[in-house]
């Protein structure tokens, strides 16, 4: 196994604010524009899970090779097999489309008017 | 480069021109997306997008270490979302605490408006009994404004006889049972009162302290008035068919002393001395048959018989017995409506009206003085009640008012009651004003009287006009 450490502190992390996002979720779920911003999140986290796993499948590498470490998400094609091959690829496309999801968020939330949302806010 | 790699090429293009897009479109809009903190989502935006361009350069072969700048930047981005998140919820948090504190301003001061603009009077003191509330209803009823209501003791409403004894009629008993309900005379501010109905409850916090006194006001001296004429109302039926079922049996005790009284009488032979007490006994027994036929038309249930009547007529009819009947030091005076509408009645029956009527005027005028005969068209606008049979509609109404020494208040409530005198000293047998009760009854009418010591009387008596 090989994983980087600002890798594994991404998810706690990013494991920590959705934990908070759960013991929200009575909050969370009465406000119509975050809601659209799930969607984003839960895609960037499925990206840093992958890249955790991907960490798992791949081989150990001798430390003094620096190199190939530093740049074992990036090959691990070459030297992880296919289930790393397949994470690595995971991660990446979740990336891209958590960064279509922002925009299509950022879109919708731009053309809401201020008191439509007002309206969408709990009622008490 | 493997179709795998062409991929995630594509894919880390396309998450820099998406993020770098959404950042600009972040920027561009940061008006309308103001419910969110604008400079955490510019930075959220930024991160991702850093570590996309370090990947792409990478891969071009323009950037050599974007593992390193992935390893410094990914880990800030759950934070960042992180900080979106809670300080979106604050800021909604904070508009919602705001819609609340609007909304419960919004709220108090509809019910205030409701209960300041309510038709019953509404008021509340504090525990020291200073009053902090003083709606338009109180103002309507006590004639204090609420600007010379508010901060003054409550007994600034009670009648200064009872201001000793509030305590304890009410207060004591309200602050042991948190409720009192009651009527209690009330003091207007113009030193009139009026006899309120009271609903007062103690208001207490949830540990038990006495907040405040809340007390809901009725004025119920209408009803108190109509109480007491539907009272009366039941005792002059129930004393009418009393004084009905006693005629009737004392009728038949009458025939029987005529008529043998009137066979004494032709069994003795002429010029014996004891026929005189054989016609005394007739005489007294025709003075009772008299009082019998008196007492019957006070009971009887129906008017004899109906005809439409003129009552300007009946009037005109009875102006010379009346002018008769009076001294010459009484003036009489007629006030007749010209169009006056027609009421079906008995003819006999209302002239009986107006010679007790005036005959109760020239009792009481024994120095002189003005009988005022007044006839008008009326429209009754009460509907019937027990206390009065009059429909809601087009009435006739007959005034005869007196300028005489008056009725005493505490003998006007029993004035139409059978054999109720205050001339018995001079024969009155008290069926007079009875009678005259019995017949606007029995034409589905009523009479009323006004009066005050010294002042005269005035009596009206209201029919109901044909359609």
């Amino acid at each position: 196994m090989m994983f980087q450490f600002s890798e594994l502190l991404t998810l706690v992390i990013g494991l920590v604010m959705l934990a908070y996002l759960a013991y929200q979720a009575h909050r969370v779920a009465g406000i119509a524009h975050l809601r659209l911003l799930v969607l984003p999140v839960v895609l960037t986290a499925v990206a840093w899970i992958a890249t955790v796993l991907e960490g798992v499948f791949l081989p150990a590498v001798p430390a003094h090779d620096l190199v190939v470490l530093q740049q074992a998400s990036i090959v691990s094609a070459h030297i992880g097999g296919p289930i790393a091959h397949a994470l690595n690829l995971v991660e990446h496309l979740a990336c891209a489309a958590a960064a279509l999801a922002m925009l299509l968020a950022l879109v919708r939330l731009s053309k809401v008017r201020p008191e439509v949302r007002q309206c969408a806010s709990p009622s008490g | 480069m493997c179709v795998t790699e062409w991929v995630i090429t594509a894919a880390e293009t396309i998450s820099t021109a998406a993020l770098t897009v959404a950042l600009v479109l972040a920027i561009a809009r940061r008006r309308r997306l103001r419910p969110l903190p604008i400079a955490l989502l510019a930075l959220l935006i930024t991160l991702p997008l850093a570590v996309a361009l370090f990947n792409t350069l990478e891969w071009a072969g323009l950037f050599d270490r974007a593992d390193v700048a992935e390893s410094f930047l990914w880990p800030l981005v759950p934070v960042l979302w992180l900080f979106l998140f809670m300080t979106t919820l604050e800021r909604d948090d904070r508009a919602n605490l705001q819609t609340s504190y609007e909304r419960l301003a919004e709220s108090e001061a509809r019910y205030r408006t409701l209960v300041e603009n309510a038709q019953v009077a509404i008021a509340a003191t504090d525990p020291d009994l200073r009053v902090t509330f003083w709606n338009r209803g109180c103002e309507r009823l006590s004639g204090w404004t609420a600007d010379e209501a508010l901060g003054r003791e409550i007994p600034f409403v009670v009648l200064p006889e009872k201001r000793d004894a509030l305590r304890n009629e009410i207060l004591d008993p309200l602050l042991r049972d948190g409720v009192w309900f009651g009527e209690y005379p009330v003091l207007r501010k113009d030193g009139s009162q009026f006899t309120a109905f009271l609903s007062l409850s103690r208001v207490v916090d949830a540990s038990g302290r006495a907040l405040c006194l809340l007390g809901i006001v009725t004025d119920i001296t209408e009803r108190i008035r109509l109480r007491e004429q539907l009272m009366q109302a039941q005792k002059m039926e129930i004393m009418a068919r009393l004084a009905g079922g006693v005629a009737h049996d004392f009728n038949n005790l009458l025939t029987g002393i005529l008529g043998f009284a009137g066979l004494l009488r032709g069994e003795l032979p002429p010029g014996d001395e004891r026929a005189e007490s054989v016609k005394q006994i007739e005489d007294a027994a025709r003075r009772g048959t008299e009082l019998v036929r008196q007492l019957m038309s006070v009971t009887h249930d129906k008017p004899a018989r109906t005809e439409p009547v003129n009552l300007n007529e009946a009037v005109t009819q009875a102006l010379p017995l009346i002018q008769r009947m009076f001294p010459r030091r009484v003036r009489l005076v007629t006030h007749l409506a010209t169009d006056l509408w027609i009421i079906r009645a008995d003819p006999t029956q209302i002239q009986q009206v107006l010679m007790n009527l005036a005959i109760n005027a020239a009792d009481a005028m024994p120095d002189g003085g003005e009988l005022a005969i007044t006839t008008e068209n009326f429209e009754c606008a009460l509907a019937k009640t027990g206390a009065s049979p009059l429909p809601a509609g087009p009435c006739v109404r007959l005034t005869v008012a007196d300028t005489g020494r008056g009725i005493p208040p505490d003998v006007l409530p029993r004035i139409f009651e059978p054999f109720f005198t205050t001339k018995a000293d001079r024969g009155g047998m008290g069926l007079g004003l009875s009678t005259v009760y019995a017949i606007a009854r029995r034409h589905g009418g009523c009479v009323t009287c006004t009066s005050q010591p010294g002042q005269g009387a005035t009596f009206q008596v209201v029919l109901p006009a044909t359609p």
